[in-house]
């Protein structure tokens, strides 16, 4: 196990083992490029679905104790194959599209949700070394790339032909684009302490201390925006099951709602391991009661945790009505993100 | 009328009444155990008790005691009210518990008073008494530890029915109820015991455990056996009919029935019953449906008709069809196909009424049945009516038990009723114009005629006095065997008395001179003033439920003037049935193969072409015919009845028609239409137009009592009997027995255990033919022979051979077309 | 409009928020309330109005007798009796007999009414509550169905 401490060396050793069997056999150097590719797509295509699967049983089965009750326990042991049921219910359903649907705006809106949520796995830093692409703008292309989402739900309720999809879809856009504001001016305090958009570096700087020891506000409204990014409670209005239907994926079914499906839940994965990175100090560990444990094991208990807040968030709290849910990311977010900014420069130029 | 006081209210009442009837004019009930309104008050049951003031007893039983002016009375106080609580307490020490297992239930008087005095325990302890249950009876079922002794059973068996078959046995804590010697019972089986038992003492066997009381729906409708026109109430369960039961607040007959009304409703169920139409194709009946079957009779009909005339399709109707469906079909039959031929009953059935009509201007009997017994005197001539009409001798024998009327029996045997006669004269069959004249001679001799009458009234009493010159008391003698005191008598009661009624019976074992009996007992009425008042008057009992309707309806167009010589004798029944003498015929619900007293019946129904038979069950004529179509019974059509007394009384519908049996008046609809005969939306009210006198129903049309209209004129229709004979040859006379044809009757196998085919003789003729009781025999005469069992009978005069009528053998062709008593003789087989 | 904007407390509202969450997570590790049927059943109370059982007595016979008060008293007439007579006496000198007791499951309401009416004490609810079933027939129970014990299936 212990290459899993030392995931660098694991990925150097990778390189120069496939560049070697290059020069051996004469091949050209771009196949390596394509090898890893292919070894990586499907690395983060598995990881997904496993993930998937694993968050919505434990979403069902923690939503069920904590409503005192058991959640899934007839399929598998304890109801652990519930989600593999469902995935084959959904990928066997036929795929009917309304008459006054938008043919290709119907048909491409799902991909256009599901390409930018798998995108962000790009620059997660699973254990040093093991991070896809550690590129210089890391954290500005992630805040980039998760807002293109948007532009595949405002799709999807659009061409649905249905008035509720087609206000749950622009509740959704607004909603996420009010809460993109917040998120990123809350990020921009730990980018200050940091010094670079780089995502190694960041948790590199974390080494003695974590983030959310410096800027607990940040984290706080960190936490919140990504509620509200994911479209999860107490901000799912847009997919809120009794208010509107199922909201903009309300015409969807089978493969194409798997995918919106699968969407929500790599996104929030993605948001969660980056909460753990930029404020939970990423692959560094606690050098508490003596356990090391490996940093990839590190990161996703850290990202489990927050998903775990998630889950439990959801479970606790109502649902908030569109007007607050807009009042409360321009009023009360947006001023204490700036105010979070001001005290961290200020305490910067303090000393 | 007197006045009195009950619980407050002042009530009027008329002389004699008692205070029981006078409570429930004030609209105060008082419970009963032992009363009934048509027994005598009898003061058992000790439950009516109420408190009178200043009377030396504290407590007066209301039934029997007669109401007087100005008395004050209280039904309900609370020593009444504890008196009764112990009344019941003391009948349930010996009654058992038998609620669940009990018929009754539901409907049980001691079960609703216990229930409404609230008698939940009983102080008096004792031990019950266990008296064996009678299952050996047939169809009545005697429980006699659930007796409560009210003694209705005894009193109903005795004053209303006059058999008497059981009574109270024993005295004191033994008493019980019973027959002599313990035996089952053997009476007729009324069932009248059952239906006023207040308990579940007196059961009947049909019913038993078939179905819980509250289950069953009731209808009321009416019975489809004799022309008395009882009420009937059917309970219906599951489209069965479970049981019969009488009311006593509906009909005419006061809540009474007989054996044949009250057991005989299995034929509606019965298994054999036909369901769908038939066809017969290569010799075999094929079930085939109604649209195929009336399409075959309507194009078969109509190809006769075009080839070979509309005078060579003749049609046989039934007295037992409802009035609306005889109108149709004397419509369809006249109108539709065109034809004349149209006759019932064998055509001699109804000739008495048709003879009346002759002689007093209504083809139907004078006066209604409630007024019988308040006669003073009853001429029942060739009549028995304990076997044809149950219900008028109930009031035959209310009139001599409670009127002290005096009943003058004339047949040619001693019947049931015999016992209760002032005289019986038992004359040579076949004699009966004879008799009748005798009487008329003695009264003239005796100066009894009623003058001013004769001369108002009547007209030809001249020629009639010049005919009856030769019928001395002596001549009567020596043709009817008669002695003359007899005669004498007969005839000086008949006259002396004021209301004195003729009763006479018709039916399919008489008929050869049913119009000369009717000439000469019209005579009779006319010449001593016996007609046009209350209980004075001439009875012709028709013998089916509808016989009256029917000649009402459907052979009376053959009387409406203008119209030919429709009344002649080439359309009668038994002409229409000579073999060859017709190509197609249409028969419903008749069964001439069996009842017709023709010796080549089944040549002629063979020698048809073309034979329709519309009818319940698969009879034998029915088997010889090329189409057969099932009709419905009385409990699932609609439509009206006129019975004897002319009261039209409306049918109701209370089961489904079992299968695809319609009822008659669909299929002649039908076949109407199809001849292009105008069938109307409500047929009663084309009859209403046809026939004014139908305008109202369950009232006797042309009022209660006929003939008294001040310019009525009678005729006196001088008349002899046709063959008079003095010698001493055994003459075979038919009597109709219980099951008369048994086209309905011989469907109900629990009463066809009473009776078989058999022949009733004297011991001296049995001597001399040399026959014992119970041999099987021959009996023939010139026209036919059958065989049957010899029964001997103190009963039967000698000279004379009664046969019984039985549904399965054709018995009647022995008499031959002219059905009048015939010379026979016995072999021994 | 006017925005209706309450006057809120923020701290409050801060704390507020925690112990829901504090609630919330407390429930997580309380015992589940769920019943898992069919491999757990639940225990019902004494007296508990199940399927109806006809008695039968010592020597075997039903103690029926078919007097059909339960019949008349169903409120949703769900008992049809049929009697007749039997063509030799029992010992007691009784001859009537129960020819069908037909109780229709799909109709009855389950009220006791049957067993508070019956004079001989023949008829008791037992503890029985399942009798769901994949067709409409097999809701119509007659006499035996009512007078034996019915199986229970195992789960596991």
């Amino acid at each position: 196990m212990q290459f899993l401490y030392d995931t660098q060396l694991l990925v150097n050793n990778i390189h120069s083992f496939l560049f070697g069997m290059c020069s051996l056999y004469g091949l050209p150097v771009v196949l390596v490029t394509i090898v890893a590719m292919v070894i990586t797509v499907a690395l983060v295509g598995g990881f997904i679905s496993v993930n998937v699967m694993l968050l919505v049983l434990a979403e069902r089965k923690i939503a069920g104790h904590i409503q005192d009750r058991l959640g899934p326990m007839r399929v598998g042991p304890h109801g652990i194959l519930q989600t593999v049921a469902d995935a084959i219910k959904l990928l066997l359903k036929e795929s009917i599209r309304p008459k006054i649907a938008d043919k290709w705006a119907y048909f491409f809106a799902p991909v256009i949700v599901m390409a930018p949520a798998i995108m962000t796995y790009l620059i997660i830093p699973w254990s040093p070394g093991l991070i896809i692409r550690d590129l210089n703008l890391g954290l500005l292309y992630l805040l980039a790339v998760s807002s293109l989402g948007v532009i595949g739900i405002i799709l999807a309720g659009w061409s649905s032909g249905n008035k509720y999809s087609l206000l749950g879809g622009l509740r959704s856009g607004a909603q996420i684009v009010s809460y993109e504001v917040a998120m990123s001016l809350s990020v921009i305090g730990v980018i200050m302490l940091c010094g670079s958009l780089k995502i190694s570096e960041i948790v590199e700087a974390q080494q003695y201390c974590w983030y959310v020891v410096k800027q607990p506000l940040a984290f706080f409204l960190f936490i919140i925006a990504a509620t509200a990014e994911c479209n999860r409670a107490p901000f799912d209005l847009p997919e809120a099951e009794s208010e509107l239907v199922a909201g903009f994926h309300t015409e969807y079914g089978g493969i194409k709602f798997a995918m919106f499906f699968l969407a929500e839940y790599a996104n929030m994965f993605v948001a969660s391991a980056m909460g753990a990175t930029l404020f939970l100090g990423g692959w560094q560990g606690l050098p508490i009661l003596g356990l090391a444990l490996p940093p990839l094991v590190w990161f996703l208990l850290k990202t489990y945790l927050i998903v775990f807040v998630f889950i439990w968030f959801r479970w606790t709290y109502p649902r908030i009505r569109v007007d607050q849910l807009m009042s409360f990311g321009w009023k009360v977010l947006l001023p204490l993100a700036f105010l979070n900014i001001g005290i961290t420069g200020l305490v910067m130029v303090l000393g | 009328m007197i006045t009195l006081t009950i619980n407050g209210k002042e009530v009027q009442i008329e002389d004699g009444a008692t205070i029981l009837e006078a409570c429930e004019l004030a609209g105060s009930k008082v419970p009963t155990l032992c009363h009934d309104k048509r027994l005598l008050p009898f003061g058992a049951c000790r439950i009516c008790l109420v408190e009178v003031e200043k009377t030396r007893t504290k407590f007066t039983p209301s039934c029997s005691t007669p109401a007087t002016e100005g008395m004050v009375v209280k039904t309900t106080t609370p020593e009444i009210i504890k008196a009764r609580k112990t009344i019941l307490e003391l009948l349930l020490i010996n009654h058992p518990l038998d609620c669940p297992i009990c018929d009754k239930a539901g409907e049980c008087t001691l079960q609703e008073l216990v229930y409404e005095y609230g008698v939940s325990e009983n102080r008096f302890k004792g031990k019950k008494l266990a008296l064996p249950v009678d299952h050996l009876s047939p169809l009545i079922e005697r429980n006699l530890s659930r007796c409560v002794l009210c003694g209705k059973c005894v009193r109903i068996c005795n004053e209303v029915q006059a058999v008497g078959e059981i009574s109270f046995i024993n005295r004191g804590m033994k008493t019980y109820i019973g027959t002599d010697f313990d035996r089952s019972l053997d009476c007729e089986f009324c069932g009248q015991c059952i239906s006023i038992c207040p308990v579940g003492a007196l059961n009947s066997r049909l019913f038993k455990y078939k179905a819980r009381v509250w289950d069953l729906k009731e209808t009321v409708t009416l019975c489809p056996y004799c022309s008395n026109g009882c009420s009937l109430v059917l309970g219906v369960k599951d489209n069965e009919i479970k049981r019969i039961n009488s009311c006593g607040q509906v009909g005419i007959n006061e809540g009474n029935l007989c054996s044949k009304g009250r057991f005989g409703y299995e034929f509606v169920n019965h298994p054999e019953r036909l369901k769908k139409p038939l066809l017969k194709k290569d010799g075999q009946f094929k079930e085939v449906t109604w649209t195929e079957a009336l399409d075959f009779v309507f194009l078969r009909l109509d190809k006769i008709k075009i080839e070979r005339g509309a005078g060579s399709i003749g049609a046989l109707g039934s007295a037992r069809l409802t009035n609306e469906e005889v109108y149709l079909f004397q419509k369809l039959i006249g109108q539709g196909i065109g034809s004349r031929h149209f006759d019932y009953g064998g055509g001699y059935s109804y000739q008495g009424l048709v003879g009346l009509k002759e002689a007093l201007g209504y083809a139907a009997s004078t006066n209604s049945i409630s007024e019988i017994r308040r006669a003073e005197s009853i001429l029942l001539l060739r009549a028995d009516l304990n076997e044809t009409h149950p219900n008028i001798k109930v009031e035959v024998n209310l009139a001599v038990n409670r009127n002290k009327a005096k009943l003058i029996i004339a047949n040619y045997r001693r019947t049931k009723l015999s016992p209760q006669a002032e005289i019986n004269l038992i004359y040579k069959p076949g004699t009966e114009v004879t008799l009748i004249n005798g009487m008329i001679k003695v009264i003239i001799e005796n100066d009894l005629i009623n003058k001013s009458f004769i001369n108002e009234k009547t007209e030809g009493v001249e020629k009639l006095k010049l005919l009856l010159e030769k019928y001395t008391p002596t001549y009567v003698e020596k043709v009817c065997k008669i002695s003359p005191q007899e005669l004498e008598k007969a005839a000086k009661i008949y006259a002396k008395t004021e209301k004195a009624l003729i009763i006479v019976a018709t039916g399919m074992a008489w008929g050869g001179n049913d119009k000369d009996i009717a000439y000469a007992v019209s005579n009779l009425a006319l010449i001593t003033g016996h007609l046009g008042k209350e209980s004075t008057g001439v009875y012709f009992l028709g013998e089916k439920n509808n016989s009256q309707g029917v000649l009402d309806l459907g052979a009376l167009s053959r009387f409406l003037p203008g119209s030919g010589s429709v009344d002649s004798q080439e359309y009668r029944a038994l002409e229409m049935l000579e073999p060859g003498r017709l190509k197609a015929m249409y028969i419903v619900g008749e069964n001439p193969l069996l009842t017709y007293p023709l010796p080549k019946i089944k040549e002629a129904l063979e020698a048809l072409e073309f034979l329709i038979v519309q009818d319940m069950f698969m009879t034998k004529t029915a088997e010889l015919a090329d189409v057969v179509l099932p009709i419905c019974s009385f409990a699932e059509k609609e439509g009206t009845y006129t019975n004897l007394e002319r009261s039209v009384q409306k049918l109701k519908k209370a089961l489904p028609c079992l299968g695809e049996s319609k009822p008659d008046l669909e299929i002649f609809t039908n076949l109407c239409r199809r001849w292009g005969v105008e069938v109307p939306q409500d047929i009663w009210l084309e009859i209403v137009a046809t026939i004014p006198m139908y305008k109202e129903i369950d009232k006797p049309w042309g009022g209660s009592i006929l003939y008294i209209e001040k310019d009525w004129k009678g005729k006196f229709i001088a008349v002899e009997d046709q063959e008079i004979s003095f010698d001493d040859k055994l003459l075979l006379v038919f009597t109709p027995g219980h099951l008369y044809s048994g086209s309905l009757s011989a469907w109900n196998l629990s009463l066809l255990k009473v009776g078989e085919p058999m022949v009733e003789i004297n011991d001296q003729e049995a001597k001399r033919f040399g026959v014992e009781d119970g041999d099987e025999v021959i009996v023939s005469s010139k026209k036919a022979s059958v065989q049957v069992k010899v029964k001997i009978s103190s009963e039967v005069p000698k000279y004379v051979a009664v046969v019984h009528l039985y549904p399965t053998t054709n018995m009647v062709c022995l008499l031959g077309k002219e059905m009048m008593p015939i010379e026979g003789s016995i072999k021994k087989i | 409009m006017k925005q209706y904007a309450p006057k809120v407390n923020f701290v409050i509202t801060i704390i507020e928020l925690i112990r829901g969450l504090l609630v919330t997570f407390k429930h997580l590790f309380m015992p589940a309330v769920t019943l898992q049927y069919p491999t757990q059943r639940w225990k019902v109370a004494e007296g508990y109005r199940g399927l109806q059982r006809l008695k039968v007595d010592e020597d075997g016979r039903e103690k029926c007798v078919g007097c059909g008060l339960c019949a008349k008293y169903c409120p949703a007439e769900a008992i049809k009796i049929t009697t007749k007579v039997m063509d030799t006496p029992d010992i007691q000198g009784y001859d009537k007999k129960v020819e069908t007791y037909v109780i229709d499951i799909s109709r009855c309401i389950f009220c006791g009414f049957c067993v508070e009416a019956c004079p001989k004490e023949a008829i008791s609810m037992s503890k029985n509550y399942e009798m769901a079933c994949y067709n409409r027939e097999s809701m119509i129970y007659d006499l035996d169905k009512l007078t034996k014990e019915l199986e229970v299936t195992k789960y596991k």
